[in-house]
């Protein structure tokens, strides 16, 4: 319960905040105890005195922080920063010299503070939410640098998986033995199957070492590891591949597909005897793409193997939190003997 | 001897009804002192009291003249007996005050004189057509704010008695620095409910008339 506490207030900036103006309450209303204990009279005085200085120290915080010094422009930060402190002192003078008797009347409280008192009050309070504001700003840039760092890890990672994929033994000899077979046969199709070898090598070796590619040709280089895929997949499986709505310019991080498409093949087609299938959707839309990867569960297979948190698919995860962190859909479902997967994406132009 | 008896002894030689609002620090700063010629001489009140003001001089050594200061001695007699007090005339927002401060405290021993704590007390005047109007500021209003927890100044609240445990009879002694005594003052001194009052709720006053010089 105390962690679930303290996890919230980490994550929440309101509370956060409460938590710091209730100290800061406490620790005033000690100070201005007139008699040692903790009257009503004093709650009154403390809340008006720390509602007088809120407006002037979160124009500081909300305002002058990130608009200046956040910035580098000191001189006129310091220069707004004092005039808002004079203010404010002076607005905390003026409310309880005249506008606590409005608030509440029937009380009688007086400006106890002379200015230069007040205004200790208030750089003190200036300087401890200032610098909290800063660390909590060192800490968001350490986790940003975390986070990029783990990008950059995430990105060797995935040119390290496409070097891998380029090179895949088993997929290049699967390929070149299919290929083979049609030349026997004096297949017609053998010069376009070649082609297509040829055209997703030089797509993996060429354009998906970026960091995006055209969303067009990741399809159409889907498309080309599909239909060389079902050179292998035997004549009881069917193979789909379909594209709906206009990829126009729209970029994408390349080989997203490619663990989803390779694991149908690889748990589904490959470990099945009999009949079995494997179908690949994708949809276009504005700004968003949503594929649908659908195949059959292989019944020859390991089911610890067959499961679907394999070391592609974690990696993918990983990516998508990398590169969409909580913008994107990944629902993976198990139905009877199907393996559904449905993945929505953001695209940039 | 207890620390009761100076106030008892103090409200009666002024003959106040009641108590009036004390503290430990003087209500007048330097800046605010003022000197009227016209307060010196010989006073009598409608209860036959007499009030011998005169110009209050600082000791400046054994061959020299004392120095005058704005302040004024008064002593107060009446058939009970005489007592003596240090005053200052002083304005706050253009209107007069004066700051009573017991002179001497005589006790009839040593060791009793040491119990007592001289407190200042605070009346609010006015000089009319050789005519001193007194009005005395009113301990009760100011010990029924603090139990009503409506006020907020630096005090302390002593016991007139040692045997009284009621918190809220005992007496204000009021603790706060000069400064926010003043800033009190220009802020509520003029409230109609701060003043002593007679038994039909009108103000109570004291007019003092000239009797000589």
């Amino acid at each position: 319960m105390i962690h679930s506490f303290f996890k919230r207030l980490a994550e929440s900036r309101i509370l956060q905040h409460l938590a710091f103006w209730l100290v800061a309450f406490y620790v005033l209303l000690r100070i201005f105890s007139t008699s040692g204990e903790l009257l009503k009279i004093d709650l009154y005085y403390t809340l008006i005195f720390i509602l007088t200085l809120l407006p002037g120290l979160y124009l500081n915080l909300l305002i002058l922080i990130p608009i200046l010094l956040s910035r580098g422009r000191y001189i006129l930060y310091i220069l707004l920063l004092l005039t808002i402190m004079i203010i404010t002192a002076g607005f905390n003078i003026f409310t309880f010299s005249s506008l606590i008797d409005f608030i509440f009347p029937g009380y009688y409280f007086i400006s106890y503070y002379e200015f230069t008192d007040l205004m200790k009050f208030v750089v003190a309070l200036t300087s401890v939410t200032t610098l909290l504001k800063l660390s909590k700003g060192w800490f968001l840039l350490m986790e940003t640098r975390n986070q990029i760092s783990q990008l950059e890890k995430e990105n060797v990672e995935t040119k390290l998986l496409a070097l891998k994929s380029q090179i895949n033994p088993h997929f290049l000899f699967n390929s070149l033995t299919g290929i083979y077979a049609l030349v026997l046969k004096h297949a017609p199709n053998a010069p376009e199957v070649i082609l297509r070898l040829s055209d997703f090598l030089r797509y993996i070796l060429y354009e998906a070492s970026g960091s995006s590619v055209n969303l067009a040709n990741e399809l159409e280089a889907m498309k080309d590891y599909v239909e060389l895929q079902k050179l292998r997949a035997g004549k009881q499986a069917t193979v789909t591949f379909e594209m709906e709505g206009d990829p126009g310019n729209y970029r994408i991080a390349p080989l997203l597909f490619l663990p989803l498409i390779e694991n149908s093949f690889k748990h589904g087609i490959k470990g099945e005897t009999g009949p079995s299938f494997a179908s690949f959707h994708f949809v276009t839309g504005t700004k968003t793409i949503t594929s649908y990867f659908s195949n059959n569960k292989g019944k020859s297979e390991d089911p610890a193997v067959n499961s679907f948190e394999g070391i592609g698919l974690k990696n993918l995860k990983n990516r998508l939190e990398m590169i969409f962190p909580g913008n994107y859909i990944l629902n993976i479902d198990e139905t009877g003997s199907n393996f559904i997967v449905e993945l929505t994406i953001p695209l940039y132009e | 001897m207890k620390t009761k008896h100076i106030y008892i002894l103090f409200a009666l030689l002024i003959l106040v009804p009641g108590c009036l609002i004390k503290s430990l620090h003087p209500f007048y700063t330097e800046k605010e002192l003022v000197f009227k010629q016209e307060l010196i001489g010989n006073w009598k009140d409608p209860d036959s009291g007499i009030w011998e003001i005169s110009q209050h001089k600082r000791f400046a050594g054994i061959f020299k003249d004392d120095i005058p200061e704005k302040a004024y001695d008064i002593s107060f007699s009446d058939k009970k007996g005489t007592s003596k007090f240090v005053t200052h005339l002083f304005t706050i927002d253009d209107q007069l005050f004066l700051d009573f401060y017991p002179d001497n405290i005589e006790t009839g021993t040593e060791l009793g004189n040491f119990h007592f704590i001289p407190a200042h007390t605070l009346a609010k005047i006015q000089i009319n057509a050789g005519k001193v109007i007194i009005r005395w500021y009113n301990e009760e209003w100011l010990v029924n704010l603090f139990n009503q927890n409506r006020v907020r100044i630096a005090h302390e609240r002593v016991p007139y008695d040692q045997d009284d445990h009621n918190r809220d009879s005992y007496q204000v002694i009021l603790t706060a620095p000069t400064a926010e005594l003043q800033k009190f003052i220009h802020k509520y001194g003029n409230d109609p409910e701060a003043f002593r009052k007679n038994s039909n709720n009108t103000d109570y006053t004291i007019i003092l008339t000239k009797t000589g010089i």
